[in-house]
Order: structure tokens, then C-alpha cells, then sequence
């Protein structure tokens, strides 16, 4: 068992709380340690409290409202925080806000409906992984 | 000849008729209603123009327009935007009909004009609906997946056989919802026509393997069900990269799809380039030796939500709307899509893009 300080931490961004509970459940069982929030304010408290935030999950739609794509860009413009990897899952529809958010140099965009949790966790912890190597 | 008189000044759309060089002989009072200008005001003008009430729909349309009603003779109908004397743009259904005389030469021409700007906003308006809806649904549709996903792998304690078997049903009817919404989706994104068709250079084979391999019905490992018979020589084409595969996975995903037994599947995609009603054209071929389109069913096969008898039979979970989608999305790249098939037989697919590339279309969206 690793010690909680290695375990890498995980910000999830989901105002839906059925959706939020299963994210950290399936992240929790691979070891990842979560925080979250349910609007980008509380994230921001969330990055400003945290000794460490190894990654950001994203939902685009919070609150019927689209702050996901301020709230990157507003991100990658801090130095403290723009090398934070950020996850997309969005139940946006289409391509249109997958380019857009590419765009602004997230790492992975998701359709929530059309992948399922286990890859998406996966690809999460291929991706630490990696990055931990370099 | 009193009456046809009444009839045409009293007539709600407007009626005009223009010389062969489309200089206004005759407007009826309907063009102000419509246009802003009043019928003294547009005699002798050239109808269209950016003087009136026209001009806003690009060369192309206009060479189009005129090479129908002048140079072939025939009525011209369509749908365009227009702006009215005030400057506020409206949108009109209108037809062209060229007058001939008995010998055939030209005399005038007749055009009738209304104003569906009303009817458009109605259409955004439901296509807005369908649109929030479906993002409504996929939250819902999230929470059945991924529950049932983690219960499935045992995240939360083993399951009985009978458990994982009935839990398999419940997450197999989620899959079939999202496909489902998503094919709605497309449909209104479609049919309001803001789908955005957008041709770039490139090779078709690397498109064509993708697409056998991102075909959901083709299960992984068996890509070589499908053989894709590589042309000598590569052909590069300015298509619509998306939009292509999107044709090709659902033509593909139905031939693997409506089969008699998988020991026996062939399914076979070729490229040829020849004429197709007089344009030049590439055509994608994908044939298979499945269950075939009934004769009596065939000239419904791309109408939405239609599914053959058979088909229905094979696979329970169709929606009926992949050949709608592809015929809509194969005309407005400017290419035809037809079928041979014969029951218990099998069936040919047939798609064209034209060799000058696809048509490229303004639009602000892209399909799902």
C-alpha cells in the first residue's frame, strides 16, 4: 500500500452527483486519489488549498450553464497552474466544442455517453504514468 | 382573361415576369409585401440583382440559375435569401419557369416568390428542441452506463449469472439510446441544413481502412470480413474526411449487420471512376452477400425510420435513419447514392463524390 502522499490526486469538476459519486468510486478503486467540485469557483478553491493537484476531470455542462471553456482558458493562463493536465468529459454534443477546447490545449476530450468509465480511468492512469517517466 | 388577372394581382405570393434578360415586365402587389419594393418601382429593373431585392447567394447559384432557366430551358426551383428594401434579410421558396413559345424559343419568364422566413424560424425552433433534448437525455444515459458498467465489472461485489445476464440487457438498451439520440441529432442538424461540408485533399484508402475499422458492428479482429480491394494507383480527392466515414461506417456497419451466418460473410468495398449522370464521378462500391432488400420494399429503403422486413427481423434495434442520414449527407457533397439488391442474395451499395472534390457548404455545425 502506498503512502496517501504518492498517491497521485485528482480534481473532478461534475455537478451532476450520480455521475460524480461513480467517477470517484472508479478512480478510488485504481488507486487515484479524488477531490472535487461542482462549479469551477470551487474548483479554483479547491487548486488554491491542495498541496497537489496531478490532473484535472472537466465536465463542459455545469449547472446548464458553459463555464468549462473560461474556466481552461483561465487555467492555462496562470503559470501556477497551466502544466496541469486537463481531461475533458462532456456531454456536449458533436465535434464543434471538442475542437475548440483542443484548441486551448487541453491533453483529452471525451463524449461522456460514449465511452465507458473504465477507459477513461485507464487512459488516466496511462497518462500519469507516462508522464511521471519523462 | 379578367379573372386571371384578379387572381394574379390578388395573389398572397409574388408574381413576376421578367424578359429573357430578366428585365421586370410585370409585378403584382405582393412584391411589396414581400420585398419592400413596390411594383412601379422594380418595372424595368433585372430581377435578383443587388439593385433590388437579390445578390446575396454567391456566383455559383446565380450561374446556376441562369444556365437552367435559359441556356436548358427548365424551371428552376429553390429555396433563397433575399433583402428586402429596408435592408432586413428574409427567406423565400421561389420557382422559374421559362415561357416558351411553340417553337421553343424563350419568350418570358415567370417567377413566383413567398416568404417562408416564418416557416424557418420554426424549423430552428423544433431543431433547437431536438438538440436540448438530447442533451438532456445524455445525462441520464451516462448514469445508466457507467452504473451498470462498474456493477458488470464487479466494482462493487460479484454478481449471479442471472444478475450479470439481465444488468447486460439494461446497459445493452442504454447503447442502443445513445445510438439512437445520436441519429436524431444528425437528423435536425441536417435538415435545418447548418451542417458544414468542408473538402480537404486527401488519400481515400487510409479513409476507407479507418472506416472498416471504426464500423461498430465490425468486431474487433475480424476487420478482414471486410476486404477493401486497394486501387493501383492512390486517388486523392478533396473530400469531406468526416462526413465520408460517417457514409462509409453506416453502409458497412449494415452490410456486416443484415447477414444470414458469419461462417459465409463477404463484404467488399471497390473504387472505380467513371460517369454518373453526366458528371465525373468516383464510385465506392460496398457489396455484400447478406439478406438483401425485399423488391416490394426497396423504393422506401431511404425513408426515415423505414426498415425493411427483414431487417427488422435480423436485428431488432435498428432506427431506421443511417440511409436517410447518408442520402442527405451523400447530396449536399454534391453525390448520388444508389443500390442493387435481390433478396436472400445480397446487396450493392453505390456512392459517388465527384472527381472535381466535394461541394463544399457553408454551415456552422458538424455531425455526431
Amino acid at each position: 500500500m502506498k503512502d496517501s502522499n504518492e498517491k497521485k490526486v485528482i480534481l473532478v469538476i461534475e455537478d451532476e452527483t450520480p455521475l460524480l459519486e461513480a467517477i470517484r468510486r472508479k478512480l478510488e478503486l485504481t488507486g487515484l486519489s479524488v477531490l472535487s467540485a461542482s462549479t469551477t469557483e470551487q474548483a479554483t478553491t479547491q487548486l488554491q488549498d491542495a498541496p497537489k493537484v496531478d490532473l484535472i476531470w472537466l465536465d463542459h455542462y455545469i449547472f446548464g450553464q458553459e463555464p468549462g471553456l473560461l474556466f481552461v482558458a483561465e487555467l492555462k493562463n496562470d503559470p501556477k497552474w497551466k502544466t496541469i493536465p486537463i481531461f475533458v468529459v462532456s456531454n456536449a454534443s458533436g465535434p464543434e466544442k471538442k475542437q475548440a477546447y483542443l484548441k486551448l490545449g487541453v491533453d483529452k476530450y471525451y463524449g461522456k455517453v460514449d465511452f465507458r468509465l473504465e477507459q477513461i480511468v485507464n487512459d488516466i492512469q496511462e497518462f500519469l504514468a507516462n508522464r511521471g517517466s519523462r | 382573361m379578367r379573372k386571371f388577372k384578379l387572381a394574379v394581382e390578388g395573389s398572397f405570393d409574388y408574381v413576376l415576369f421578367a424578359d429573357p434578360d430578366g428585365m421586370i415586365l410585370y409585378a403584382n402587389p405582393a412584391i411589396e409585401r414581400i420585398t419592400g419594393f413596390t411594383p412601379r418601382e422594380v418595372l424595368g429593373k433585372k430581377a435578383g440583382t443587388k439593385e433590388l431585392w437579390g445578390g446575396l447567394m454567391g456566383k455559383p447559384f446565380y450561374e446556376r440559375l441562369w444556365k437552367t432557366i435559359k441556356h436548358d430551358k427548365r424551371v428552376f426551383v429553390g429555396e433563397v435569401k433575399n433583402k428586402r428594401k429596408d435592408g432586413t434579410l428574409y427567406d423565400a421558396f421561389h420557382t422559374i419557369t421559362p415561357i416558351l413559345d411553340e417553337k421553343g424559343n424563350l419568350q418570358f419568364f415567370l417567377e413566383i416568390q413567398r416568404d417562408i422566413t416564418h416557416d424557418k424560424e420554426v424549423d430552428r425552433a423544433k431543431t433547437e428542441f431536438v438538440s436540448l433534448a438530447s442533451h438532456q437525455l445524455r445525462t441520464p444515459m451516462t448514469a445508466i452506463n457507467w452504473y451498470s458498467e462498474m456493477l458488470l465489472s464487479g466494482d462493487v461485489g460479484p454478481l449471479s449469472d442471472e444478475q450479470s445476464r439481465y444488468l447486460k440487457e439494461i446497459y445493452q438498451g442504454s447503447q442502443r439510446m445513445v445510438r439512437l439520440v445520436n441519429d436524431l441529432l444528425n437528423v435536425s442538424r441536417l435538415e435545418t441544413g447548418g451542417v458544414l461540408v468542408e473538402p480537404i485533399p486527401a488519400e481515400l484508402s487510409p479513409i476507407i481502412i479507418d472506416s472498416i475499422k471504426e464500423s461498430k458492428f465490425v468486431e474487433t479482429g475480424k476487420e478482414a470480413l471486410v476486404r477493401f480491394e486497394k486501387p493501383k494507383e492512390e486517388i486523392n480527392l478533396a473530400v469531406d474526411v468526416e462526413l465520408l466515414s460517417q457514409v462509409l461506417r453506416n453502409l458497412i456497419n449494415n452490410a456486416v449487420r443484415y447477414r444470414f451466418d458469419r461462417s459465409n460473410q463477404q463484404v467488399e468495398i471497390s473504387l472505380d471512376k467513371r460517369s454518373v449522370e453526366g458528371v465525373n464521378s468516383l464510385v465506392i462500391k460496398v457489396r455484400d452477400n447478406g439478406i438483401g432488400i425485399p423488391k416490394a420494399e426497396q423504393h422506401r429503403i431511404f425513408e426515415k425510420f423505414f426498415r425493411a422486413s427483414n431487417a427488422r427481423k435480423t436485428a431488432g434495434d435498428g432506427s431506421g435513419l443511417g440511409l436517410y442520414i447518408s442520402k442527405t449527407v451523400v447530396e449536399k457533397w454534391g453525390g448520388k447514392i444508389w443500390f442493387e439488391s435481390a433478396e436472400g442474395k445480397g446487396t450493392a451499395f453505390y456512392v459517388t463524390i465527384p472527381l472535381t472534390g466535394m461541394d463544399f457548404q457553408k454551415g456552422e455545425k458538424k455531425l455526431v
